[in-house]
């Protein structure tokens, strides 16, 4: 089901927002996936009253009425806000995140908290201290990460949409191995206050959805500037008339790779070919500091993390060790029983990349290189109006695979980086299935075009269905 | 390549508690990854600037607010008797 789909419910009486909100509560109870760490069905069914109400009043709103799920890095009142860690295993937020707060405000209904990768660290939803979450289309495969149970649980209809996060493809990676669409936008565009941070010159709250336009809806509703939130800005929330026949399309040679799966490549390009059938122009471009992306990426996350993450001591909220000697004994205690493996990895990584004697040599450098990165962008986007590439190099992975060797986990998100390191809006979708498994191919707009870029995207779908 | 006295140093420094297994299999990760993100030596950068962070002015007046959550910020410590309590810092005369 679209948001479409139940609007048009809504409207003709088929069904109310409480019958909807119990059917998805239901659906949530029987699964098996793994998708949800939280059910508020108490919170669901007092927002759908609500909107049932405002229903009958004959309020209109975007979003009124619709059943969503929530990464659990993201803060509702009053409900548990654990980022899939032991380390919040029982905390509860005292407040609603600014995305939430709008979408209270438009009358949508929250249906829970949704698994995830500790901290939003990985690619695979393997390391949520909650259980893996399996891939909808084979349970034996990953759903990807670290959005996992948002990407799941839209694809198997247990939300009609879901929020999710992206540092460094977290949405996107998880959306294409799950066959949804997945929206990370402009850095800025969305407030981050109430997002758990990982690394706050990266992070970005995105949607998940069954299709461009739940995209569009979602977008309209949860972005714009925020006063709490520096780094947030004014967004454009009309969308302006576009030419489809002049829009011109970047296919970035570097982004073919050694390494990407030869059924992927063939896949994407047969889609840029429909394109090009159908007069679109088509140009290769270059973007010569890609293959620096992954590691100034590891560098800046990693050294951003570890700085946030020190927040986690159990003095205040938090995992608590009882038996400690003093205070440094209770820092290390509480988070070294608190954290699980890969947050620790990351977070000795950041420290080293900060620490005396290394800090210009990574950090410094790879702040520089960023820059680099970025110039690429802006001065393709002089060229191009959207840049085309596969989201990742890679099929879903099987559970387990890539535990022994973290590196070759990291390289899921090879494609996906450099729109966080450049603050550029991006987006994957669908675009078919190779032995049965979903291909994402992702776009690439300018900063703060992000419903330009949905409305390329709306028509692209066309094409490729 | 980074010794295990550097290591240590470091896993000190982030205030995270390893078990020796942690440590063995952390340690031989880190070399690893290390050797991947080294890649950006490759880069001359001498003349490149640091990216810098736009940002829109937060200031506001200093006027205290009654704030709403105040309460419920109290709720989520380690509460006792409406008061945090934490881990005594200063070690008591005879230990």
């Amino acid at each position: 089901m679209t948001i479409k789909d139940i609007r048009e419910g809504l409207n003709k009486n088929d069904f109310s927002v409480v019958e909807i909100t119990n059917f998805f509560i239901d659906k949530i109870k029987k699964d098996k996936s793994g998708s949800f760490i939280t059910i508020s069905e108490k919170l669901a069914l007092e927002l759908a009253n609500n909107s049932d109400k405002d229903i009958s009043l004959g309020i209109k709103k975007d979003l009124l009425g619709i059943p969503f799920g929530i990464k659990d890095n993201i803060a509702v009142k009053n409900v548990l806000y654990t980022a899939g860690s032991k380390m919040l295993e029982n905390h509860k937020s005292c407040y609603d995140a600014e995305v939430i707060e709008k979408l209270k405000k438009n009358g949508s209904v929250i249906l829970g908290k949704l698994n995830m990768d500790e901290f939003a660290m990985g690619s695979s939803n393997e390391s949520s201290f909650f259980g893996n979450v399996s891939n909808p289309h084979d349970p034996e495969r990953v759903a990807g990460g670290s959005s996992g149970g948002s990407a799941a649980s839209v694809a198997l209809g247990l939300s009609v949409f879901s929020l999710g996060s992206d540092t460094g493809g977290s949405i996107r990676q998880p959306a294409s191995f799950c066959g949804v669409v997945g929206l990370k936008p402009t850095y800025g565009s969305v407030s981050r206050r109430g997002l758990i941070s990982l690394a706050s010159s990266l992070d970005q709250i995105g949607s998940l959805t069954k299709n461009i336009d739940d995209s569009i809806s979602v977008f309209k509703v949860i972005s714009g500037r925020d006063p709490l939130d520096s780094t947030s800005k004014e967004t454009d929330k009309k969308i302006k008339e576009i030419d489809f026949s002049k829009i011109k399309i970047g296919v970035p040679k570097e982004y073919f790779i050694d390494g990407i799966d030869p059924r992927i490549e063939k896949m994407i390009k047969d889609c840029i070919d429909k394109l090009y059938k159908k007069g679109i122009e088509i140009k290769e471009i270059s973007l010569p500091h890609t293959k620096y992306a992954l590691p100034v990426y590891y560098i800046i996350m990693s050294s951003e993390a570890s700085t946030n993450l020190s927040r986690y001591d159990g003095l205040r909220y938090g995992f608590n060790k009882k038996e400690k000697k003093d205070i440094i004994d209770c820092y290390f205690n509480n988070r070294g029983d608190g954290f699980g493996l890969e947050v620790k990895r990351r977070i000795i990584l950041g420290t080293y990349c900060l620490s005396s004697g290394y800090k210009d040599a990574y950090y410094n450098k790879a702040m520089k290189i960023r820059n680099l990165i970025e110039n690429d962008f802006n001065d393709a986007f002089k060229e191009v109006d959207i840049i085309i590439s596969p989201t990742c190099p890679e099929l879903p992975f099987k559970i387990g695979e890539k535990n022994i060797n973290p590196v070759s986990m990291y390289l899921s998100d090879i494609l996906t980086v450099t729109a966080n390191l450049s603050g550029i809006p991006a987006i994957s979708m669908p675009c078919g299935k190779i032995n049965n498994l979903p291909v994402g191919i992702q776009l690439m707009g300018n900063k703060f075009e992000d419903l330009k870029m949905l409305e390329i995207a709306k028509y692209f779908e066309k094409i490729w269905k | 390549m980074i010794e295990k006295d550097e290591f240590n140093k470091i896993t000190n420094l982030a205030r995270i508690f390893l078990t020796e297994e942690e440590k063995d299999v952390i340690f031989n990760d880190f070399f690893k990854i290390i050797n991947y993100v080294d890649k950006i030596k490759e880069v001359k950068t001498d003349k490149v600037s640091l990216k810098e962070i736009n940002t829109s002015s937060s200031l506001r007046n200093d006027n205290a607010i009654k704030s709403e959550n105040g309460i419920d910020l109290v709720k989520s410590f380690n509460n006792k008797e409406g008061f945090l309590k934490v881990n005594r810092v200063i070690k008591k005369k005879n230990e």
